[in-house]
């Protein structure tokens, strides 16, 4: 093997597993917010993060005060809403006594939400402050 | 190359046929919603028109050429040509494998794993995908295996004429490559240079083919004859951008307009530098999630087991060649950089030739595999281990074709031919027909512009600086749903000032996007001051059915006529009394068990029509409507149903009831339809 071989598998070698690296720290950091399920791939990826004075703060509903978490719904299952964030993309557990309503206080069952519904979370931390579990999720008007 | 071998040819050969067979059995047969930008490109080859950034003058070329066969419609030869092109760029990838492995020295199996490779590539779920509608992905495939053929003949011979050069020879000769290895420079550059007008994004292959070129041979890349040649095929290739400024003015689309290639600065707008909203668009913080979106597109191209050989395939060919493993390492990372951080709502497809690199890394795995297979020296053993693994890979591949099948297939895919052709019979003379404007309006400016249907009707998305006052006295229709009209515009939508603001869209024709899979709702509305009778006191259908369906109860339907023809349309009115807040059901009709719509409920104007008129709580809703039966609908009878549905819009509804209304006999579609 010349010198030149030589550089050039010890370039690629650095290539190669740079690359397996940059793999598996993105699959460790995905599987510790989705777990293993493909489901938190989003292809648009998250909600751009508004631009200083461009947007609305997060409403300040009646009773409930800052919500937790604002975000777009991404996908709903059992027990479980994905949301896109300006953080990023963020799961929030869902429990039976989880109320949903309307900016305007309507009670809405929970099947009402969407995927590309915009909702505001008030909950509390759940499963040792790991999880955000919803108390009540606002359906707030499309932006 | 196939002067000695003739098997490869046939391989080759075999590889395209069956691609090709494959392909054009699953090809879409006129316009579809698959891209966003397929029936703007159909009719912009036919026109030869300018199309969208960042023009694409060869591949509107190619298709004028494909416009020419005697097969379907426009639209279904410029599909055609995705699927022809596509085949051969899979029957090049056989070649361009055929020459990465060829150090193997075991011909049988590079050949073997070559042709896997290939077919694994040509019936993968993004790539075969392309190839059954108008778009640039096929084709860009053909010319990027097309130059990386000549790359690696290149390079080929580049290495045997190193070999061969006699011992103290003058240093000067080594610029004075051979007239071969100078006119594959040439043929390399031009091709390269040419692929750019099947996607420019083929440019980030510029520093990995530089770099190869170097590496290979370093005297001839620098000498006027060999990299003089090859930077001069590419700038050749290039001049095909003069076709910007020349067709500039056959522009439509309001944005594209307003960046016009008219100038440089006009030029590299349209080129280089365009969408720049969409590069770079996400921040650091967000990486590791694109990461994953790319590697979850790898596997579903490959499968876990694919995305392991190609890691084998890597290391093996660094260790065994590292110039062309540095290459295809190049070409690889360079694309999947740039495209993890591109927002587009399609972005699968920015990858394929990302996946085409990778399964080169899988092809020299498994034939570096194969070849220690072949090597056990006991023969029985051999040969049962070489057929269980290409039994393995066989079935591989007939799994991937299998699977892949069902979602490729768009081969009924009728839905938009389907809904203008009623549309353009049930206009009244001299109507407007509003309708989105640029790229996403040519569903309905291809009919226009190839075939010149309905010249008495006015649309204005045609019509580029039209005064609304020429709506003046004429019905209006628009194909753009009532909230795009008003408050939820987009750029594509048509200017505000040409329909009041207070105007109602009452839908008279619903068209068939929801077996496709479509979210591209068909529907013709009628625009009217006067509001639709949406909420009768109470209502006499022609026939009862007070029947429960979700929070509603279908009161009964009239419907116009029990017997049609596969692609006209079926006159529905649907009564419907309200049982609390309607939610978001949907509802909708199926045929024979097959979807045909879905709808909300009131067709958009329910909210507004109760704040306005405050309706009697017990009345009756109507729904009067066409709804379109696809032309590929099989003759005979079929059971008409009403269905209620949840689920998110129109995309993916899971009917939770349905409630049949009578058989209707479909009947074989008028000739002339």
């Amino acid at each position: 093997m010349s010198r030149g071989h030589k550089l050039m598998v010890g370039l690629g070698a650095v290539l190669i597993v740079g690359m397996l690296l940059v793999a598996a720290f993105s699959l460790g950091v995905y599987v510790g917010e989705h777990g293993w399920t493909w489901r938190g791939v989003s292809l648009a990826g998250p909600q751009p993060a508004p631009r200083p004075g461009g947007g609305p703060p997060p409403p300040n509903l009646p009773g409930l005060g800052q919500p937790d978490l604002v975000g777009r719904v991404r996908g709903v299952e059992e027990g479980r809403l994905n949301l896109a964030t300006p953080e990023g993309p963020r799961v929030v557990e869902v429990a039976d006594q989880t109320r949903v309503r309307t900016v305007e206080g309507e009670e809405r069952p929970l099947d009402v939400l969407q995927p590309g519904d915009l909702v505001a979370v008030f909950g509390h931390p759940g499963d040792g402050g790991r999880t955000l579990v919803a108390d009540v999720l606002v359906l707030l008007p499309p932006r | 190359m196939f002067r000695r071998n003739w098997v490869d040819l046939l391989i080759t050969i075999v590889i395209f046929g069956l691609c090709l067979g494959v392909y054009n059995a699953t090809l879409t047969p006129s316009l579809s919603y698959v891209s966003p930008d397929g029936n703007e490109l159909a009719t912009v080859c036919y026109t030869l028109g300018l199309a969208h950034s960042t023009g694409y003058p060869l591949y509107t070329w190619l298709g004028k050429l494909f416009t020419f066969l005697p097969v379907g419609d426009v639209a279904h030869r410029v599909n055609l040509m995705s699927a022809t092109l596509g085949a051969a760029g899979v029957a090049f990838l056989y070649i361009v494998l055929r020459l990465l492995t060829s150090d193997l020295r075991q011909r049988a199996a590079s050949r073997a794993a070559s042709a896997f490779a290939a077919l694994l590539f040509g019936f993968s779920r993004t790539f075969w995908s392309q190839t059954t509608i108008a778009e640039v992905y096929a084709p860009n495939v053909f010319m990027l295996t097309l130059t990386l053929v000549l790359l690696l003949w290149w390079a080929r011979v580049e290495e045997r004429d190193r070999r061969n050069r006699p011992r103290g020879e003058v240093w000067w000769r080594r610029f004075l490559p051979s007239w071969r290895s100078a006119l594959l420079l040439f043929g390399f550059g031009l091709c390269f240079g040419l692929s750019l007008g099947t996607h420019m994004s083929n440019l980030g292959f510029a520093p990995a083919f530089a770099l190869f070129a170097l590496l290979v041979g370093p005297w001839t890349t620098l000498s006027p004859l060999g990299g003089g040649a090859a930077v001069t095929g590419f700038l050749l290739g290039l001049l095909q951008f003069l076709w910007l400024p020349l067709r500039a003015h056959t522009l439509l689309d309001a944005p594209m307009r307003a960046n016009a290639p008219t100038t440089l600065r006009g030029i590299y707008n349209y080129t280089l530098g365009a969408f720049p909203q969409f590069k770079f668009a996400f921040p650091l913080t967000a990486l590791p999630d694109r990461v994953v979106v790319y590697l979850y597109f790898l596997v579903q191209q490959f499968g876990f087991v694919g995305v392991l050989l190609g890691i084998g395939g890597m290391w093996l060919l660094l260790f065994r060649r590292p110039r062309r493993f540095f290459l295809l390492i190049g070409m690889y990372l360079v694309h999947v950089w740039f495209f993890i951080q591109y927002r587009a709502f399609d972005l699968d497809v920015f990858f394929i030739p990302a996946h085409l690199v990778y399964a080169l890394f899988i092809g020299y795995g498994v034939g570096w595999g194969l070849k220690h297979v072949a090597k056990v020296r006991s023969s029985a053993l051999r040969w049962a281990l070489v057929g269980l693994v290409v039994l393995a890979l066989a079935l591989g591949l007939v799994k991937e074709v299998r699977a892949n099948w069902a979602v490729n297939d768009r081969s009924t895919d009728t839905a938009i031919n389907d809904f203008y052709e009623n549309v353009f019979d049930l206009l009244p003379e001299g109507a407007v027909l509003l309708s989105r404007g640029g790229v996403f309006g040519y569903d309905l400016f291809y009919f226009r512009l190839v075939y010149d249907v309905r010249p008495d009707v006015l649309i204005p998305a045609l019509e580029p600086g039209l005064s609304p006052e020429a709506l003046v006295g004429r019905e209006v229709y628009s194909t753009v749903p009532p909230a795009e009209l008003g408050g939820r515009r987009n750029p594509w939508s048509p200017p505000p000032d040409w329909v009041p603001s207070d105007v109602w869209a009452v839908p008279v024709l619903i068209g068939n996007t929801v077996a496709q899979g479509t979210n591209r709702p068909l529907v013709l509305y009628r625009l009217t001051e006067e509001p639709p009778p949406l909420i009768v006191a109470d209502a006499q259908p022609e026939h009862r059915v007070e029947k429960r369906l979700g929070g509603l109860t279908l009161v009964g339907y009239d419907l116009e006529e029990d017997s049609v023809e596969a692609g006209g349309t079926l006159h529905l009115t649907l009564y419907w009394r309200v049982e609390g807040a309607p939610g978001r059901l949907q509802v909708g009709t199926a045929l024979g068990g097959v979807l045909l719509e879905v709808h909300p409920l009131g067709m958009g104007n329910l909210e507004r029509y109760v704040e306005t008129f405050h309706p009697p709580r017990n009345g009756v809703l109507v729904e009067e409507y066409r709804v379109v039966i696809p032309r590929r609908t099989e003759p005979g009878s079929a059971p008409l149903e009403v269905v209620v549905a949840t689920g998110g819009g129109l995309e993916k509804p899971q009917a939770v009831e349905r409630v049949p209304l009578q058989e209707i006999t479909v009947l074989v579609p008028d000739v002339g339809r």
